[in-house]
């Protein structure tokens, strides 16, 4: 199964196991990582699931879209080039070994 | 929140006391809450009691609207229907059009997807984390303005003082409308809230709905930097917002931001009252407020929102059919103790993922808001007051229907 890392804004890391097709967010909420709150379950509109994703991997991910794009405009801690919505990454086997750094806030 | 007689010939499975045949006779409880009833009693243990009974079961009259639902008190359960919009609808969950003779709708609470993300797609910023953040200043001072009013007093009545009026400043504020309003909304929310008469629900809801009316019609060609602007400028579909349109967004703002954050404030406040200890640490620990307002959240969820299942499904193993009324009682959810073990007991490092604000693509679009104004209004109160406690005798009555309610809340400090 494709593991995906979790770093902490203190810096603290998790690394758990996400199925294939699971958004990197419903992952993050089944094993309690803490700092993605996610709150309206994927349906992309509460921008409480911002993660930064690490350069490396940036690229390997479809660029964010439409409603995830707006919504990236929302975020508490702003934007920046490898923001995401988590709950709009689906993962892949390609993407065994995912990088995300949490922010400081959600809210 | 509130229910209307007319209601109960809407729908087949809102008819009050009627039960269908594929309600099984053991799933068949009374709901405890219901229309004009009070209680002196937490009204949380109350509802917390039905965790000894069935895990879905059908409530031959449930609030809002006193006709029959099925009542789910597992905060999984409740997920599952907030995301599952295939199966359940939320249009017409809310009586205030109909029972003002008009044809909109709230937006975007009543609309259902695809359509709902694109009018959600135009209220989002206003009400992003973003955007709230940097509200702050505004809704401390508001909240300052209203303790400094009875701080040496050495006592005061919250709810008539504070948690009421507190969220309509903020409402008038955002939206544009003038502060001088604030004692004619306080008037109409009392009339939705604490009418004894559908005919005075019906007034104050034809009021607001004029009102907000006649402010739309009066903006339009020149629209403001406010609220009511931003949806007077949006575009849907290259076209600019109808009516109705308009109406059903304003409307929406007004019922969703006013008694909601006024009774969780009050449920909150009252848990610190009656717990020194929870109050004192949480004077030591300031940095704690915004988790201890999610663990009160969650335990002291005071709304019930509604759906109607569209297309039959099945929910563990209970058979929900189409017309089929649905109830999620946030106070219910907050106490399942398989999700929260010892639900009664509030422990602010819980960090619990609670529905209070629901879930899914209608989770509240305001709860960004609500979460500042209640930390806000905790942090002055403790800022500016010694530790309070429930006055002595005082006998606190809450109104337990579509929405938990405290009526009253007398405070007393050391001066």
């Amino acid at each position: 199964m494709p593991k995906v890392t979790f770093v902490q804004h203190d810096g603290a890391s998790r690394t758990i196991d996400i199925p294939v097709g699971m958004s990197v967010m419903q992952g993050a909420f089944r094993n309690t990582i803490n700092g993605i709150i996610g709150g309206c379950g994927g349906s992309c509109v509460c921008a409480t699931c911002h993660v930064f994703v690490e350069p490396a991997w940036a690229d390997l991910l479809p660029p964010a879209q439409g409603t995830e794009s707006d919504m990236l405009d929302c975020t508490a801690v702003e934007k920046r080039d490898n923001s995401r919505l988590s709950c709009q990454l689906h993962v892949t086997d390609a993407l065994d070994g995912l990088v995300v750094h949490i922010p400081e806030r959600q809210e | 929140m509130l229910q209307t007689s007319d209601e109960k010939k809407t729908s087949a499975g809102r008819l009050e006391g009627s039960i269908p045949d594929h309600v099984p006779a053991e799933l068949i409880r009374e709901f405890p809450f219901s229309r004009g009833a009070t209680t002196t009693a937490l009204p949380h243990d109350i509802l917390q009691r039905l965790n000894d009974g069935p895990e879905i079961f059908y409530a031959p009259k449930a609030p809002p609207l006193g006709g029959s639902a099925w009542v789910f008190r597992r905060a999984e359960h409740c997920r599952q229907i907030y995301l599952d919009t295939e199966h359940f609808s939320s249009g017409a969950i809310w009586p205030f059009s109909k029972m003002t003779g008009g044809n909109w709708m709230l937006i975007p609470a009543e609309v259902d997807p695809p359509l709902h993300s694109r009018y959600r797609q135009i209220l989002n910023p206003l009400f992003s984390p973003k955007a709230i953040a940097a509200l702050d200043d505004k809704v401390v001072m508001c909240a300052r303005e209203y303790v400094s009013a009875f701080k040496d007093r050495g006592q005061c009545e919250f709810v008539k003082e504070f948690s009421f009026e507190f969220p309509i400043r903020i409402f008038l504020e955002l939206m544009g409308l003038p502060l001088e309003k604030t004692a004619q909304f306080l008037e109409w929310e009392r009339g939705l809230l604490y009418a004894s008469s559908v005919e005075e629900v019906q007034a104050s809801t034809q009021a607001v709905v004029d009102y907000l009316n006649a402010e739309i019609a009066a903006r339009r060609d020149a629209p403001g930097v406010d609220f009511i602007g931003h949806v007077l400028r949006a575009q849907i579909d290259g076209r600019k917002l109808d009516n109705n349109e308009l109406l059903g967004i304003c409307f929406t703002l007004f019922i969703g931001g006013l008694d909601t954050v006024s009774t969780h404030l009050a449920l909150m406040i009252r848990h610190l009252a009656e717990h020194p200890d929870h109050q004192a640490y949480l004077r030591a620990n300031r940095t704690k407020i915004p988790e201890a307002v999610e663990e009160m959240m969650r335990a002291y969820g005071g709304t019930s929102i509604s759906r109607q299942c569209v297309k039959d499904t099945t929910i563990a193993g209970v058979s929900i059919k189409a017309g089929d009324w649905v109830l999620i009682p946030a106070g219910l959810a907050g106490r399942d103790p398989i999700e929260y073990p010892e639900p009664q007991d509030i422990r602010f490092d819980r960090c619990p993922r609670h529905v209070s604000f629901g879930y899914g693509p209608h989770m509240c679009l305001g709860m960004h808001l609500a979460r500042r104004e209640m930390r806000i209004a905790i942090e002055t109160m403790f800022e500016m007051l010694p530790p309070f406690r429930i006055a002595p005798g005082a006998e606190i009555v809450s109104e337990i229907c579509g929405m938990i309610l405290p009526r009253s809340l007398p405070l007393v400090w050391d001066v």
